[in-house]
């Protein structure tokens, strides 16, 4: 019975002028939206590969040079970029907007930067993926294939009829839901195929096994989604006598959930977090690092008290760690701040599935804010191993400088390093597992909406007064 | 007079409804509360901008040789930002340059946080562009179909009512409506972000206020306009409601988005790694030359005999190559030797940072050309329409930009000029006493192996500790020109004029399809 009423509901869908219209958008936008990322991509990847070749030739360089310990581990700050994703066409996640390059050394991480993402002079209206294509027109195309479930039924007077059957009024909910929801991933999956077909070509996507893990996820994120506005279309629709006043009610909740409310987010975002003017964080850290200078002074008297900004012959190791790693803190403090800024409000507006959706697929795509912070703590990490590897090639008592000593700066100069030892940088390396896994939450929140408006969808249904 | 009947009774008709009511608070709390953020981040830009200012002024005037005079340029945040922010927040604002040096640009509006670039932007105009167009898509949808379908059409026809009357009549009913919702919206805005003390429009700010508001007002008669012609042509209000939001999903939401995507595929931007990689190549040309030339001029002091001079410190090295940067004394022979290798590279790394200059003026001519294309294709769009016509005449757009690094180059003009006039270009350069002032070679040989070090010191100096600063008065302080209202106008005429007769072609189009249209209920 459940399946005679789907067919009838997804049939009727098919054939309807609104539903070709709505997938032929989608797929359109879909379509396009995968040539343009295809064509970022390429760029952001021919970026990223110079970079990284200019990285290592400026790496053997420096470890080729006299005195390679200082030059590499001090006086060469390792230009590090985050990789782009390929994935971008599902949720680019404002990755042009982001930083996503950063310079590291032994000591410390600075410039964090926005480098060679497209042009600053033109407007930003965000990216057409597959966020942006569900997240408004494929919920907008659920409302409008749904609002008319009943409330049209019972103008036809088809209703009535259907329900002179004996067919449970549940069952003509769940029909409906999987009769619009249906057509509507099937619109979806004809855009997916063809965006694979697209990115497939070339080996610019290679589909292995965290790739498909993370595009069906992606999948699952937006067929919740979509479910969510199929049953709202429902639920309005049987709470109302006539198919207009249900379209005008559905589609107004519609405007504010989907496209008012995450655009509002900014709004908030000043209220849930205080973050400091980049000046004031700058003159903090020069203030720490010269106190950590004056404690370490007074604790290990007698050295070299020079710094000339640059660990160098001569200078006190520990003292420079000291130094760097009390500079760095107000700047990590700072970007925590700014992390948190953003997240928070974006929290907020996860009363919006909208923002769900988006959040989520960013998530699973290895794109948004999270690949940010991802970058950032293997920014950090790397900064670390180098440390850890300078100072077990350091063969010198690291606490004290020796000044103008001969021989020791000869001993300091003579240390060889290879650029096979040091360590490698591993830009944001999330593992598909892990992304989707981080993503069900997003996922599970999305589903338990979608059972509370199947509840309500199916109560409303209930108390249906069909004359 | 039936005009007047006509507007009255839609305008009551639309003042009495619940969405009505709903908009309109919702309306007027968003703009109040995007004002309040907008009054906040401007308020931050200015006063990171003064700070700047401030500091790079100071650092200006502590330089001992023309070497070392680094200028700084500090881009204020627009004014109308607060209306529209545009690529204000995004774009660099400040400039560096030195004689040697080719402008660099750095540094972001955001000071805070630049991640807030991650969430979507609210200014009043993008207020405008989504909330109050879907506003007036609600207020039209159903002008012409809802009445048809309650039967009320025919019969407000069968009065000696003209249909163009009656249509333009709904028309200005709904305007009667929108328009004051956009100026009570915009004017509380406005008063919140005004009562703050760094923020002050001038006359031309409040013309080109002004000038906003009106291009907000055409761009909400469009779409009501275009609403309305939805509702002649279709039958029932629900299929005008879904028509038009179809409409105003794709004209509003993806359009922008899509021609600025289409432009950077179809006008792609040429590889900034090659730029790079060119003005790399320019700097070591010269050093190529300079090497050559050292070659055929060696040094006639042997390094290290850093007793011979007074360089406070810093090592003597300059690879043998005659080009120095700060000596404060030193013999005769080498101050000469420095001077002639001066003399031959100064030009070579003047024309080197020109070709520099040349190079980055065309990576943003290329970027300027891609935008310039994408704002074509938005034009195509109603609200990408709007937005770059706001963006302009606000003058948050990126001509405000190049208008900067015009000032800026024009700056470092003016900075060689001071130079030149002071021979900044010559021994001044790095030095502050002239080569026939020093002391010879064989004189400080002998004092030195003499081992007189107090008369080496009196002899060397005592650095440039004890000289003045550059008077750096005769260059002018560096000012950012406002563009005139009239310089805006000319350059969004071409949106302002394509909203305008957009609006015009729809509204005949309504009253033309309005008159053969059928006003029966039910109907076909």
């Amino acid at each position: 019975m459940l399946r005679t009423l789907t067919r009838k509901e997804a049939l009727a869908h098919l054939l309807s002028l609104r539903f070709n219209l709505a997938v032929a958008l989608v797929v359109g936008l879909m379509v396009g939206g995968a040539l343009l990322a295809r064509g970022e991509y390429e760029r952001q990847m021919d970026d990223y590969n110079a970079a990284l070749a200019a990285r290592q030739a400026a790496v053997a360089d420096a470890s080729a040079s006299e005195g390679a310990l200082f030059a590499v581990y001090s006086y060469l700050d390792q230009a590090l970029m985050m990789r782009p994703t390929p994935l971008a066409f599902i949720a680019e996640g404002h990755q042009r907007d982001l930083p996503n390059a950063v310079e590291a050394n032994a000591f410390r991480i600075q410039n964090v930067a926005v480098e060679q993402r497209g042009n600053p002079m033109m407007q930003r209206f965000g990216a057409l993926d597959w966020s942006l294509v569900v997240s408004v027109v494929l919920s907008f195309a659920a409302l409008v294939l749904t609002f008319d479930g009943f409330a049209g039924e019972k103008e036809d007077g088809t209703l009535r009829l259907v329900l002179a059957n004996p067919v449970p009024r549940w069952m003509l909910v769940v029909s409906k839901l999987l009769g619009a929801w249906g057509v509507l991933m099937l619109g979806l999956a004809v855009g997916a195929i063809l965006d694979l077909l697209i990115l497939l070509p070339g080996g610019w996507l290679a589909l292995d096994g965290g790739t498909l893990l993370r595009l069906a996820a992606a999948f699952a994120l937006c067929g919740l989604y979509v479910a969510l506005f199929v049953l709202l279309g429902l639920l309005v629709s049987a709470r109302h006598g006539t198919p207009a006043a249900a379209l005008v009610v559905s589609l107004l909740v519609w405007a504010v959930v989907a496209v008012v409310i995450p655009r509002s987010t900014v709004l908030v975002a000043h209220g849930v977090e205080k973050v400091q003017r980049q000046g004031e964080v700058a003159r903090r850290a020069w203030q720490d690092a010269e106190a950590a200078q004056q404690e370490y002074l007074r604790l290990h008297p007698g050295g070299p008290d020079w710094f000339s900004g640059h660990w160098s012959p001569g200078e006190s190791l520990d003292m420079a760690f000291a130094m760097w790693r009390a500079w760095q803190a107000p700047y990590d403090a700072w970007r925590a701040a700014q992390l948190r800024q953003v997240e928070r409000a974006r929290r907020l507006s996860f009363v919006s599935p909208a923002a769900l959706l988006a959040a989520g697929l960013e998530r699973v795509a290895g794109s948004g804010l999270t690949s940010y912070e991802q970058f950032l703590d293997a920014a950090d990490r790397f900064r670390e191993a180098m440390g850890e590897g300078l100072r077990a090639r350091y063969p010198l008592d690291p606490a004290n400088g020796y000044g103008r000593d001969q021989d020791a700066d000869r001993r300091a100069r003579a240390v060889r390093v290879s650029p096979a030892e040091l360590p490698v940088f591993r830009p944001q390396s999330e593992s598909a597992a892990g992304a989707v896994t981080a993503a069900l939450g997003f996922g599970g929140a999305l589903a338990a909406l979608d059972l509370l408006l199947l509840l309500a969808a199916a109560v409303a249904a209930g108390r249906y007064d069909v004359r | 007079m039936k005009l007047v009947t006509v507007i009255r009774k839609e305008l009551l008709g639309h003042v009495l409804t619940l969405r009505f009511a709903a908009g309109a608070l919702f309306t007027l709390a968003l703009f109040v509360a995007a004002g309040l953020v907008l009054r906040g981040d401007y308020a931050d830009r200015v006063a990171a901008f003064r700070e700047a200012e401030g500091t790079h002024r100071q650092a200006l005037t502590s330089a001992k040789v023309y070497s070392e005079l680094v200028v700084e340029a500090d881009r204020p945040p627009a004014p109308l930002s607060v209306i529209c922010q545009g690529v204000d927040r995004s774009l660099p604002t400040s400039s560096r340059f030195s004689i040697l040096e080719a402008p660099t640009v750095s540094g972001a509006g955001a000071t805070r946080n630049p991640l807030l670039a991650v969430l979507p932007t609210l200014d009043l105009t993008v207020v405008v562009q989504v909330v109050m167009s879907l506003l007036a898509l609600v207020f039209a949808y159903d002008v012409v179909s809802g009445e048809r379908a309650r039967g009320t059409l025919a019969l407000a026809l069968a009065n000696r009512l003209p249909r163009s009357t009656l249509l333009l009549g709904k028309y200005l009913g709904g305007m009667a409506v929108l328009l004051p919702l956009l100026v009570l919206g915009f004017g509380a805005a406005l008063i919140v972000i005004l009562s703050s003390p760094l923020v002050a429009f001038s006359l031309r700010d409040w013309t080109a206020t002004g000038l906003v508001a009106a291009v907000a007002a055409a761009y909400l008669s469009l779409v009501f306009v275009l609403g309305m012609m939805i509702s002649v042509v279709t039958r029932r209000p629900g299929t005008s409601l879904v028509a038009g939001l179809f409409a105003w999903v794709v004209l509003v939401l993806l359009a922008p988005q899509a021609a600025s995507a289409a432009a950077s595929a179809l006008r792609p931007l040429p590889s900034e790694r090659g730029r790079v990689l060119a003005e790399e190549q320019a700097g070591n040309e010269v050093w190529a030359r300079l090497a050559d030339y050292a070659r055929a001029h060696p040094c006639p002091v042997a390094y290290p005999d850093q007793r011979l001079f007074n360089r406070e410190r810093r090592s003597l090295y300059s690879g043998g190559i005659p080009f120095l940067s700060r000596l404060y004394s030193g013999p005769e022979e080498y101050v000469q030797w420095a001077l002639a290798g001066l003399r031959f590279g100064l030009p070579l790394r003047l024309r080197a940072a020109e070709s520099v200059q040349e190079l980055r003026w065309r990576s943003l001519r290329a970027m300027s050309e891609q935008e310039g294309l994408a704002r074509r294709l938005r034009m195509l769009s109603p609200a990408g329409l709007l937005y770059d016509a706001v963006a302009t005449l606000s003058d948050t757009d990126a001509g405000r930009y190049l208008r900067f690094l015009a000032a800026v180059r024009a700056q470092r003009e003016s900075l060689l000029e001071l130079a030149r006039a002071d021979d900044g270009l010559d021994w001044r350069f790095f030095t502050r006493r002239a080569a026939l002032e020093m002391p010879g070679l064989d004189e400080l040989r002998a004092l030195s192996d003499a081992g007189d070090a107090a008369r080496l010191e009196a002899v060397l100096g005592r650095g440039f500790a004890d000289e003045a600063a550059i008077d750096v008065s005769g260059l002018p302080a560096f000012r950012l020109p406002e563009a005139p209202v009239a310089e805006r106008m000319a350059r969004a005429g071409l949106d302002l004029g394509a909203l305008i007769f957009a609006n015009l072609a729809l509204l005949l189009a309504a009253v033309v399809l309005f008159a053969r249209s059928d006003v029966r209920a039910g109907g076909a």
